[in-house]
Protein backbone atom coordinates (compact mmCIF):
# COMPACT_ATOMS: atom_id res chain seq x y z
CA UNK A 1 0.00 0.00 0.00
CA UNK A 2 1.87 3.49 -1.16
CA UNK A 3 0.41 5.30 1.10
CA UNK A 4 1.29 3.37 4.24
CA UNK A 5 4.71 3.16 2.47
CA UNK A 6 4.93 6.96 2.10
CA UNK A 7 4.06 7.48 5.63
CA UNK A 8 6.46 5.19 7.00
CA UNK A 9 9.38 6.54 5.11
CA UNK A 10 8.43 9.86 5.76
CA UNK A 11 7.98 8.74 9.55
CA UNK A 12 11.64 7.88 9.76
CA UNK A 13 13.04 10.90 8.02
CA UNK A 14 11.21 12.64 10.48
CA UNK A 15 12.30 10.91 13.50
CA UNK A 16 16.16 10.38 12.22
CA UNK A 17 16.78 13.74 11.49
CA UNK A 18 14.96 15.73 14.50
CA UNK A 19 17.47 12.39 16.72
CA UNK A 20 19.94 13.91 14.46
CA UNK A 21 19.25 17.67 15.61
CA UNK A 22 19.42 18.55 11.92
CA UNK A 23 15.90 20.29 12.44
CA UNK A 24 18.33 23.99 14.02
CA UNK A 25 18.98 26.57 12.48
CA UNK A 26 22.88 26.63 13.88
CA UNK A 27 23.60 23.37 13.13
CA UNK A 28 22.82 23.56 9.59
CA UNK A 29 24.55 26.97 8.75
CA UNK A 30 27.91 25.80 10.27
CA UNK A 31 28.54 22.82 8.16
CA UNK A 32 28.81 26.21 5.38
CA UNK A 33 31.66 27.36 8.46
CA UNK A 34 33.36 24.08 8.50
CA UNK A 35 32.38 24.84 12.57
CA UNK A 36 29.84 21.50 13.06
CA UNK A 37 30.02 19.21 9.79
CA UNK A 38 26.82 17.01 10.81
CA UNK A 39 24.82 17.13 8.02
CA UNK A 40 27.92 16.33 5.54
CA UNK A 41 28.09 13.26 8.15
CA UNK A 42 24.49 12.90 7.87
CA UNK A 43 24.50 13.33 4.41
CA UNK A 44 27.37 11.16 3.27
CA UNK A 45 26.09 8.32 5.60
CA UNK A 46 22.72 7.96 4.12
CA UNK A 47 24.02 8.47 0.35
CA UNK A 48 27.06 5.65 1.01
CA UNK A 49 24.79 3.18 3.20
CA UNK A 50 21.53 4.11 0.66
CA UNK A 51 23.81 3.29 -2.35
CA UNK A 52 25.87 -0.13 -0.44
CA UNK A 53 21.62 -1.07 0.13
CA UNK A 54 20.50 -0.63 -2.96
CA UNK A 55 22.93 -2.63 -4.66
CA UNK A 56 22.33 -5.40 -1.98
CA UNK A 57 18.39 -5.29 -3.20
CA UNK A 58 19.25 -5.08 -6.78
CA UNK A 59 21.81 -8.07 -6.97
CA UNK A 60 18.76 -9.94 -4.59
CA UNK A 61 16.73 -9.32 -7.50
CA UNK A 62 14.30 -8.00 -4.94
CA UNK A 63 14.68 -4.43 -6.18
CA UNK A 64 11.06 -3.48 -8.69
CA UNK A 65 12.56 0.10 -10.66
CA UNK A 66 14.88 2.43 -9.26
CA UNK A 67 14.19 5.91 -9.78
CA UNK A 68 17.31 7.51 -10.83
CA UNK A 69 17.12 11.45 -11.11
CA UNK A 70 18.10 12.91 -14.31
CA UNK A 71 21.36 14.52 -14.53
CA UNK A 72 21.46 17.87 -16.49
CA UNK A 73 24.90 19.43 -15.20
CA UNK A 74 23.24 23.11 -16.25
CA UNK A 75 20.58 22.30 -13.54
CA UNK A 76 21.89 20.38 -10.90
CA UNK A 77 24.92 22.75 -10.27
CA UNK A 78 23.22 26.12 -10.90
CA UNK A 79 20.11 24.79 -8.65
CA UNK A 80 22.41 23.17 -6.00
CA UNK A 81 24.07 27.12 -6.38
CA UNK A 82 20.87 28.62 -5.71
CA UNK A 83 19.95 25.79 -2.77
CA UNK A 84 23.06 26.57 -1.09
CA UNK A 85 22.55 30.49 -0.91
CA UNK A 86 18.95 29.59 0.35
CA UNK A 87 20.11 27.26 3.18
CA UNK A 88 23.24 29.15 4.15
CA UNK A 89 20.41 32.10 4.90
CA UNK A 90 17.61 30.16 6.68
CA UNK A 91 19.52 27.80 7.86
CA UNK A 92 16.78 24.57 6.77
CA UNK A 93 15.97 23.00 3.79
CA UNK A 94 12.60 21.66 2.68
CA UNK A 95 13.19 18.55 4.59
CA UNK A 96 14.50 19.93 7.52
CA UNK A 97 11.56 22.21 8.06
CA UNK A 98 9.20 19.14 8.02
CA UNK A 99 11.50 18.13 10.89
CA UNK A 100 11.12 21.32 12.50
CA UNK A 101 7.92 21.80 12.53
CA UNK A 102 7.35 18.46 14.46
CA UNK A 103 9.66 20.33 17.14
CA UNK A 104 7.43 23.14 17.39
CA UNK A 105 9.09 25.14 15.95
CA UNK A 106 7.20 28.24 14.30
CA UNK A 107 9.86 29.84 11.93
CA UNK A 108 9.63 27.07 9.77
CA UNK A 109 5.76 26.59 10.21
CA UNK A 110 4.83 29.69 9.31
CA UNK A 111 6.88 31.64 6.90
CA UNK A 112 9.08 28.56 6.08
CA UNK A 113 6.18 26.41 4.58
CA UNK A 114 4.84 29.47 3.03
CA UNK A 115 8.50 30.59 1.50
CA UNK A 116 8.51 26.78 0.28
CA UNK A 117 4.86 27.13 -1.40
CA UNK A 118 5.37 30.79 -3.24
CA UNK A 119 9.55 29.20 -4.58
CA UNK A 120 7.53 26.03 -5.43
CA UNK A 121 4.71 28.89 -7.19
CA UNK A 122 7.81 30.56 -8.98
CA UNK A 123 10.04 27.51 -10.37
CA UNK A 124 5.82 26.62 -11.90
CA UNK A 125 5.59 30.04 -12.94
CA UNK A 126 8.77 29.61 -14.74
CA UNK A 127 9.10 26.65 -15.82
CA UNK A 128 8.78 26.94 -19.45
CA UNK A 129 11.41 29.34 -20.02
CA UNK A 130 13.73 27.34 -17.57
CA UNK A 131 13.78 23.89 -18.21
CA UNK A 132 14.65 24.43 -21.68
CA UNK A 133 17.83 25.86 -20.50
CA UNK A 134 18.70 24.13 -17.41
CA UNK A 135 17.71 20.69 -18.84
CA UNK A 136 19.21 21.22 -22.56
CA UNK A 137 21.29 18.33 -22.15
CA UNK A 138 19.78 15.94 -20.08
CA UNK A 139 20.41 12.34 -19.76
CA UNK A 140 17.10 10.25 -18.39
CA UNK A 141 18.29 7.35 -15.88
CA UNK A 142 22.35 8.19 -16.15
CA UNK A 143 24.13 6.57 -13.76
CA UNK A 144 28.23 7.17 -12.89
CA UNK A 145 28.48 3.19 -13.46
CA UNK A 146 26.92 3.27 -16.77
CA UNK A 147 28.78 6.36 -18.22
CA UNK A 148 32.15 5.22 -17.07
CA UNK A 149 31.49 1.56 -18.52
CA UNK A 150 32.55 -0.38 -14.85
CA UNK A 151 30.37 -2.09 -12.97
CA UNK A 152 27.78 -0.59 -10.31
CA UNK A 153 29.27 -2.73 -7.45
CA UNK A 154 32.74 -0.84 -8.11
CA UNK A 155 31.87 2.66 -7.64
CA UNK A 156 29.55 1.89 -4.60
CA UNK A 157 32.78 0.36 -3.34
CA UNK A 158 34.92 3.47 -4.33
CA UNK A 159 32.85 6.20 -2.76
CA UNK A 160 32.72 4.46 0.43
CA UNK A 161 36.47 4.25 0.34
CA UNK A 162 36.42 8.16 -0.47
CA UNK A 163 34.24 8.87 2.33
CA UNK A 164 35.32 6.63 4.87
CA UNK A 165 38.67 8.20 4.77
CA UNK A 166 37.14 11.86 4.64
CA UNK A 167 35.60 10.58 8.04
CA UNK A 168 38.34 9.77 9.16
CA UNK A 169 40.24 13.10 8.29
CA UNK A 170 37.03 14.96 10.05
CA UNK A 171 37.50 12.86 13.18
CA UNK A 172 41.23 13.38 13.30
CA UNK A 173 41.18 16.65 12.55
CA UNK A 174 38.18 17.39 15.34
CA UNK A 175 40.02 15.33 17.56
CA UNK A 176 43.24 17.40 17.10
CA UNK A 177 41.57 20.71 17.62
CA UNK A 178 39.92 19.75 20.63
CA UNK A 179 43.26 18.94 22.71
CA UNK B 1 36.53 11.89 -22.47
CA UNK B 2 33.63 10.07 -21.06
CA UNK B 3 30.88 12.02 -22.96
CA UNK B 4 32.24 10.74 -26.68
CA UNK B 5 32.01 7.23 -24.84
CA UNK B 6 28.47 7.70 -23.26
CA UNK B 7 27.19 8.78 -26.82
CA UNK B 8 28.64 6.29 -28.46
CA UNK B 9 27.30 3.59 -26.48
CA UNK B 10 23.73 5.29 -26.47
CA UNK B 11 24.13 5.43 -30.17
CA UNK B 12 25.03 1.96 -30.27
CA UNK B 13 22.14 1.20 -27.75
CA UNK B 14 19.61 2.84 -29.61
CA UNK B 15 20.70 1.56 -33.64
CA UNK B 16 20.45 -1.97 -32.07
CA UNK B 17 17.06 -1.30 -30.32
CA UNK B 18 15.73 0.31 -32.98
CA UNK B 19 16.67 -2.80 -35.85
CA UNK B 20 14.59 -5.08 -33.23
CA UNK B 21 11.65 -3.12 -32.59
CA UNK B 22 9.04 -3.44 -34.67
CA UNK B 23 8.64 -1.00 -37.40
CA UNK B 24 4.62 -0.86 -37.60
CA UNK B 25 4.51 1.41 -34.22
CA UNK B 26 5.84 5.45 -33.92
CA UNK B 27 4.05 7.80 -35.72
CA UNK B 28 6.11 10.01 -38.15
CA UNK B 29 5.85 13.43 -36.44
CA UNK B 30 2.95 13.58 -33.04
CA UNK B 31 1.88 16.84 -31.45
CA UNK B 32 3.07 15.73 -28.67
CA UNK B 33 6.99 16.06 -30.16
CA UNK B 34 6.01 19.27 -31.67
CA UNK B 35 5.06 20.93 -28.49
CA UNK B 36 7.49 19.65 -25.71
CA UNK B 37 10.63 19.16 -28.08
CA UNK B 38 10.43 21.78 -31.18
CA UNK B 39 8.68 24.49 -29.10
CA UNK B 40 9.65 23.79 -25.82
CA UNK B 41 6.79 23.88 -24.12
CA UNK B 42 7.29 22.21 -20.76
CA UNK B 43 10.43 19.74 -21.85
CA UNK B 44 10.04 16.18 -20.42
CA UNK B 45 12.92 15.37 -17.98
CA UNK B 46 12.40 11.56 -18.11
CA UNK B 47 14.10 9.52 -15.25
CA UNK B 48 13.39 5.59 -15.96
CA UNK B 49 15.30 3.53 -18.09
CA UNK B 50 11.74 2.69 -20.17
CA UNK B 51 11.68 6.26 -21.12
CA UNK B 52 15.11 6.44 -22.15
CA UNK B 53 15.38 3.23 -24.16
CA UNK B 54 12.54 4.19 -26.31
CA UNK B 55 13.57 8.36 -26.72
CA UNK B 56 14.81 7.22 -30.46
CA UNK B 57 11.67 7.42 -32.49
CA UNK B 58 8.10 9.04 -31.86
CA UNK B 59 6.83 6.47 -29.39
CA UNK B 60 4.96 8.80 -27.06
CA UNK B 61 1.71 8.36 -28.21
CA UNK B 62 2.22 4.22 -28.00
CA UNK B 63 3.57 4.29 -24.34
CA UNK B 64 1.38 7.46 -22.84
CA UNK B 65 -2.04 7.40 -25.01
CA UNK B 66 -3.29 11.08 -25.74
CA UNK B 67 -4.28 12.75 -28.81
CA UNK B 68 -1.52 13.14 -30.77
CA UNK B 69 -3.43 14.83 -33.74
CA UNK B 70 -3.79 17.98 -31.43
CA UNK B 71 -2.17 20.51 -30.88
CA UNK B 72 -3.73 22.28 -27.67
CA UNK B 73 -4.67 20.98 -24.28
CA UNK B 74 -6.96 18.52 -26.11
CA UNK B 75 -3.83 16.22 -26.99
CA UNK B 76 -3.67 15.48 -23.46
CA UNK B 77 -7.05 13.74 -23.55
CA UNK B 78 -6.71 10.02 -23.12
CA UNK B 79 -3.32 9.91 -21.37
CA UNK B 80 -2.95 6.79 -19.08
CA UNK B 81 -0.40 5.52 -17.36
CA UNK B 82 2.44 3.49 -19.42
CA UNK B 83 3.15 1.39 -16.64
CA UNK B 84 -0.12 0.47 -15.21
CA UNK B 85 0.11 -2.95 -13.77
CA UNK B 86 -0.37 -5.86 -15.31
CA UNK B 87 1.42 -5.24 -18.52
CA UNK B 88 1.64 -1.68 -18.89
CA UNK B 89 1.01 -0.56 -22.61
CA UNK B 90 4.11 -2.48 -23.78
CA UNK B 91 2.06 -4.66 -25.66
CA UNK B 92 0.46 -2.19 -28.59
CA UNK B 93 4.37 -2.40 -29.89
CA UNK B 94 5.39 -5.67 -28.78
CA UNK B 95 2.54 -7.73 -29.36
CA UNK B 96 4.49 -10.93 -29.09
CA UNK B 97 6.29 -10.09 -25.87
CA UNK B 98 3.54 -9.14 -23.87
CA UNK B 99 5.28 -9.56 -20.58
CA UNK B 100 8.34 -7.35 -21.74
CA UNK B 101 7.52 -4.88 -19.01
CA UNK B 102 8.94 -7.30 -16.99
CA UNK B 103 12.72 -6.60 -18.79
CA UNK B 104 12.99 -3.09 -16.88
CA UNK B 105 11.16 -4.52 -13.77
CA UNK B 106 14.38 -7.23 -13.40
CA UNK B 107 16.83 -4.77 -15.29
CA UNK B 108 16.14 -2.32 -11.82
CA UNK B 109 18.82 0.71 -12.00
CA UNK B 110 21.19 0.11 -15.09
CA UNK B 111 20.19 0.05 -18.76
CA UNK B 112 19.36 -3.92 -20.18
CA UNK B 113 21.98 -3.92 -21.95
CA UNK B 114 25.03 -2.35 -21.21
CA UNK B 115 26.94 -0.97 -24.15
CA UNK B 116 29.88 -4.01 -24.48
CA UNK B 117 27.21 -6.38 -24.60
CA UNK B 118 24.96 -4.96 -27.40
CA UNK B 119 24.03 -7.68 -29.88
CA UNK B 120 25.39 -6.08 -33.44
CA UNK B 121 22.48 -7.60 -35.44
CA UNK B 122 19.98 -9.26 -33.03
CA UNK B 123 19.01 -12.52 -35.04
CA UNK B 124 15.40 -12.93 -33.17
CA UNK B 125 13.57 -10.15 -30.75
CA UNK B 126 14.25 -13.18 -27.93
CA UNK B 127 17.72 -12.40 -27.49
CA UNK B 128 16.81 -8.47 -26.12
CA UNK B 129 14.59 -9.81 -23.54
CA UNK B 130 17.10 -11.96 -21.82
CA UNK B 131 18.49 -10.32 -19.16
CA UNK B 132 22.58 -9.35 -19.31
CA UNK B 133 24.92 -12.08 -17.65
CA UNK B 134 26.64 -9.81 -14.72
CA UNK B 135 28.17 -13.11 -13.22
CA UNK B 136 32.28 -11.35 -13.71
CA UNK B 137 31.11 -8.09 -12.70
CA UNK B 138 29.43 -9.18 -9.88
CA UNK B 139 32.27 -11.29 -8.11
CA UNK B 140 35.32 -8.66 -9.24
CA UNK B 141 33.30 -6.04 -7.99
CA UNK B 142 32.15 -8.16 -4.65
CA UNK B 143 35.69 -8.57 -3.94
CA UNK B 144 36.64 -4.68 -4.78
CA UNK B 145 33.64 -4.13 -2.38
CA UNK B 146 34.64 -6.73 0.41
CA UNK B 147 37.93 -4.57 0.47
CA UNK B 148 36.01 -1.38 0.64
CA UNK B 149 34.21 -2.77 3.36
CA UNK B 150 36.57 -3.94 5.58
CA UNK B 151 38.73 -0.62 4.99
CA UNK B 152 35.40 1.00 6.38
CA UNK B 153 35.53 -1.69 9.20
CA UNK B 154 39.12 -0.65 10.08
CA UNK B 155 38.61 3.08 10.18
CA UNK B 156 35.09 2.84 12.27
CA UNK B 157 37.23 0.59 14.75
CA UNK B 158 39.74 2.84 15.07
CA UNK B 159 37.40 5.78 15.56
CA UNK B 160 35.33 4.16 18.70
CA UNK B 161 38.94 3.32 20.15
CA UNK B 162 40.34 6.90 19.65
CA UNK B 163 36.68 8.47 20.30
CA UNK B 164 36.53 6.46 23.74
CA UNK B 165 39.97 8.69 24.63
CA UNK B 166 38.45 11.93 23.68
CA UNK B 167 35.08 11.54 24.54
CA UNK B 168 36.16 12.64 28.09
CA UNK B 169 36.97 16.10 26.98
CA UNK B 170 33.88 16.87 25.26
CA UNK B 171 30.30 17.96 26.59
CA UNK B 172 27.93 15.68 25.73
CA UNK B 173 25.88 16.90 22.95
CA UNK B 174 21.90 16.05 22.20
CA UNK B 175 21.13 13.77 19.86
CA UNK B 176 22.70 11.13 17.90
CA UNK B 177 25.42 10.58 16.02
CA UNK B 178 24.94 12.23 12.88
CA UNK B 179 26.92 8.60 11.15
CA UNK B 180 24.32 6.54 13.25
CA UNK B 181 20.96 8.46 12.12
CA UNK B 182 22.36 9.22 8.62
CA UNK B 183 23.03 5.11 8.23
CA UNK B 184 19.73 4.32 9.29
CA UNK B 185 18.64 6.68 6.96
CA UNK B 186 20.57 5.26 4.13
CA UNK B 187 18.63 2.02 4.91
CA UNK B 188 15.18 3.81 4.69
CA UNK B 189 16.54 5.04 1.50
CA UNK B 190 17.35 1.75 -0.17
CA UNK B 191 13.93 0.49 0.86
CA UNK B 192 12.17 3.20 -0.27
CA UNK B 193 14.23 3.24 -3.79
CA UNK B 194 14.55 -0.16 -4.47
CA UNK B 195 11.80 -1.95 -3.25
CA UNK B 196 8.91 1.07 -2.66
CA UNK B 197 10.20 2.92 -6.28
CA UNK B 198 9.91 6.28 -4.78
CA UNK B 199 12.84 9.09 -3.99
CA UNK B 200 12.96 10.33 -0.25
CA UNK B 201 11.69 13.50 -0.82
CA UNK B 202 11.65 16.83 0.82
CA UNK B 203 10.29 19.74 -1.46
CA UNK B 204 8.33 17.33 -3.62
CA UNK B 205 5.33 18.23 -1.19
CA UNK B 206 5.28 21.51 -1.50
CA UNK B 207 5.10 21.69 -5.33
CA UNK B 208 1.66 19.37 -4.78
CA UNK B 209 0.79 22.03 -2.16
CA UNK B 210 1.57 24.99 -4.69
CA UNK B 211 -0.40 23.23 -7.43
CA UNK B 212 -3.71 23.99 -6.98
CA UNK B 213 -2.45 27.98 -6.42
CA UNK B 214 -0.96 27.67 -9.49
CA UNK B 215 -3.61 26.02 -11.07
CA UNK B 216 -5.80 28.81 -10.03
CA UNK B 217 -3.56 31.14 -11.14
CA UNK B 218 -2.58 29.83 -14.43
CA UNK B 219 -4.90 27.75 -15.55
CA UNK B 220 -3.42 26.88 -19.28
CA UNK B 221 0.16 26.21 -17.60
CA UNK B 222 1.69 22.75 -18.38
CA UNK B 223 3.44 22.46 -15.67
CA UNK B 224 0.35 22.36 -13.24
CA UNK B 225 -1.49 20.48 -15.32
CA UNK B 226 0.49 18.06 -16.55
CA UNK B 227 4.35 17.43 -14.86
CA UNK B 228 3.25 18.64 -11.45
CA UNK B 229 0.15 16.44 -11.02
CA UNK B 230 1.62 13.00 -10.72
CA UNK B 231 2.99 12.44 -7.40
CA UNK B 232 0.94 13.38 -4.84
CA UNK B 233 0.48 10.16 -3.57
CA UNK B 234 3.76 9.83 -2.62
CA UNK B 235 5.48 13.23 -1.76
CA UNK B 236 2.70 14.48 0.36
CA UNK B 237 2.49 11.38 2.85
CA UNK B 238 6.25 11.50 3.12
CA UNK B 239 5.66 15.23 4.46
CA UNK B 240 3.01 14.19 6.79
CA UNK B 241 5.10 11.36 7.98
CA UNK B 242 8.22 13.20 9.04
CA UNK B 243 6.05 15.92 10.71
CA UNK B 244 4.77 12.90 12.80
CA UNK B 245 8.20 11.30 13.06
CA UNK B 246 9.67 14.65 14.10
CA UNK B 247 7.01 15.09 16.66
CA UNK B 248 7.29 11.68 18.49
CA UNK B 249 10.99 12.51 18.63
CA UNK B 250 11.46 15.76 20.05
CA UNK B 251 8.60 14.87 22.38
CA UNK B 252 9.96 11.34 23.52
CA UNK B 253 13.33 12.93 23.66
CA UNK B 254 12.18 16.16 25.70
CA UNK B 255 12.98 18.48 23.05
CA UNK B 256 9.02 19.44 21.92
CA UNK B 257 8.71 23.14 22.88
CA UNK B 258 7.25 26.20 20.41
CA UNK B 259 9.37 28.78 19.47
CA UNK B 260 9.26 31.68 17.00
CA UNK B 261 13.29 31.60 16.84
CA UNK B 262 16.22 29.82 16.58
CA UNK B 263 17.63 28.44 19.99
CA UNK B 264 21.01 29.93 19.51
CA UNK B 265 23.88 31.76 17.25
CA UNK B 266 20.88 33.57 14.78
CA UNK B 267 20.75 36.61 17.16
CA UNK B 268 24.35 37.40 16.84
CA UNK B 269 23.96 38.24 13.51
CA UNK B 270 20.48 39.25 12.90
CA UNK B 271 19.26 40.54 16.11
CA UNK B 272 16.22 39.26 17.85
CA UNK B 273 13.95 40.77 15.87
CA UNK B 274 11.48 37.98 14.99
CA UNK B 275 9.86 39.60 11.98
CA UNK B 276 14.03 39.73 10.62
CA UNK B 277 13.62 36.04 11.25
CA UNK B 278 10.76 35.40 9.41
CA UNK B 279 11.37 37.42 6.63
CA UNK B 280 14.59 35.68 6.18
CA UNK B 281 13.38 32.55 6.49
CA UNK B 282 10.76 32.96 4.03
CA UNK B 283 13.01 34.11 1.38
CA UNK B 284 15.53 31.31 2.44
CA UNK B 285 12.64 28.46 2.34
CA UNK B 286 11.10 30.25 -1.04
CA UNK B 287 14.97 29.99 -2.89
CA UNK B 288 15.49 26.65 -1.51
CA UNK B 289 12.76 25.17 -3.25
CA UNK B 290 12.74 27.49 -6.59
CA UNK B 291 16.27 25.89 -6.75
CA UNK B 292 14.83 22.05 -5.94
CA UNK B 293 12.91 22.76 -8.62
CA UNK B 294 15.77 24.10 -11.34
CA UNK B 295 18.31 21.37 -9.74
CA UNK B 296 15.40 18.28 -10.31
CA UNK B 297 15.43 17.81 -6.52
CA UNK B 298 16.63 18.77 -3.31
CA UNK B 299 18.97 17.31 -0.32
CA UNK B 300 16.85 14.33 0.15
CA UNK B 301 15.42 13.69 -3.10
CA UNK B 302 18.27 14.55 -5.73
CA UNK B 303 21.53 14.62 -2.95
CA UNK B 304 21.21 11.47 -0.80
CA UNK B 305 18.21 9.74 -3.12
CA UNK B 306 20.17 10.20 -6.24
CA UNK B 307 23.76 9.73 -4.97
CA UNK B 308 22.56 6.34 -3.38
CA UNK B 309 21.45 5.90 -7.30
CA UNK B 310 24.53 7.09 -8.42
CA UNK B 311 23.21 9.92 -10.65
CA UNK B 312 26.38 12.29 -11.54
CA UNK B 313 23.33 14.91 -11.33
CA UNK B 314 23.30 14.36 -7.60
CA UNK B 315 27.03 15.36 -6.92
CA UNK B 316 27.14 18.29 -8.87
CA UNK B 317 24.16 19.36 -6.90
CA UNK B 318 26.13 18.79 -3.85
CA UNK B 319 28.82 20.96 -5.18
CA UNK B 320 27.15 23.54 -6.13
CA UNK B 321 25.66 23.68 -2.59
CA UNK B 322 28.86 24.24 -1.54
CA UNK B 323 30.05 26.17 -4.09
CA UNK B 324 27.57 28.80 -2.97
CA UNK B 325 26.95 28.18 1.09
CA UNK B 326 30.14 28.92 2.03
CA UNK B 327 30.70 31.80 0.50
CA UNK B 328 26.98 33.04 1.57
CA UNK B 329 27.71 31.64 5.16
CA UNK B 330 31.13 33.58 4.83
CA UNK B 331 29.54 36.92 4.04
CA UNK B 332 27.01 36.25 6.90
CA UNK B 333 29.29 35.90 9.58
CA UNK B 334 32.09 37.40 8.46
CA UNK B 335 31.94 40.36 11.02
CA UNK B 336 30.05 37.89 13.79
CA UNK B 337 32.23 36.70 17.04
CA UNK B 338 30.53 33.45 17.09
Amino acid sequence: MNLVEALGVGFCFGWLLEKAGLARYDRIVNVYRFRDLAVLKFLLSGLVVGAFGIRVLVSLGVAVSVPIPSTFLVGNFGGGLLFGVGMALSGFCPGTIAAGVGEGRLDYLIPGSLGLIAGALGFGGLYRWLVPIVARSAHAGLTIPDSLGVAPWLVVALLSEVTAILFYAIERHAGATRH
Amino acid sequence: MTRPLLVASLALTISALAVSAHAQCGAPSSSCRQCHEAEHRGTFVATEAWHADHAFGDFCFDCHGGTPTAHDDAAHFGLVDPLAPPRGRCATCHQDHPDILMKYAGAAGTPPEPPNTVPAAPSGPTSSTSPPNHSHDLAFSALVGGVGLAAAAYVVSNERRRRGRVAARVPARSGWSPYLAGGLLGIVVAVSMAIFGHRLSGGGAYQELAAPVGRLLTPRSVYWQHVISGTAHWDVPILVGAIVGSFVAAVTSGRFRLRTMPDSQWSDVFGTSVSMRWFVAFIGAALTEFAAGVAGGCTASLAISGGAALAPGAFAFMGGMFAAGVPTAWLIYRKARS
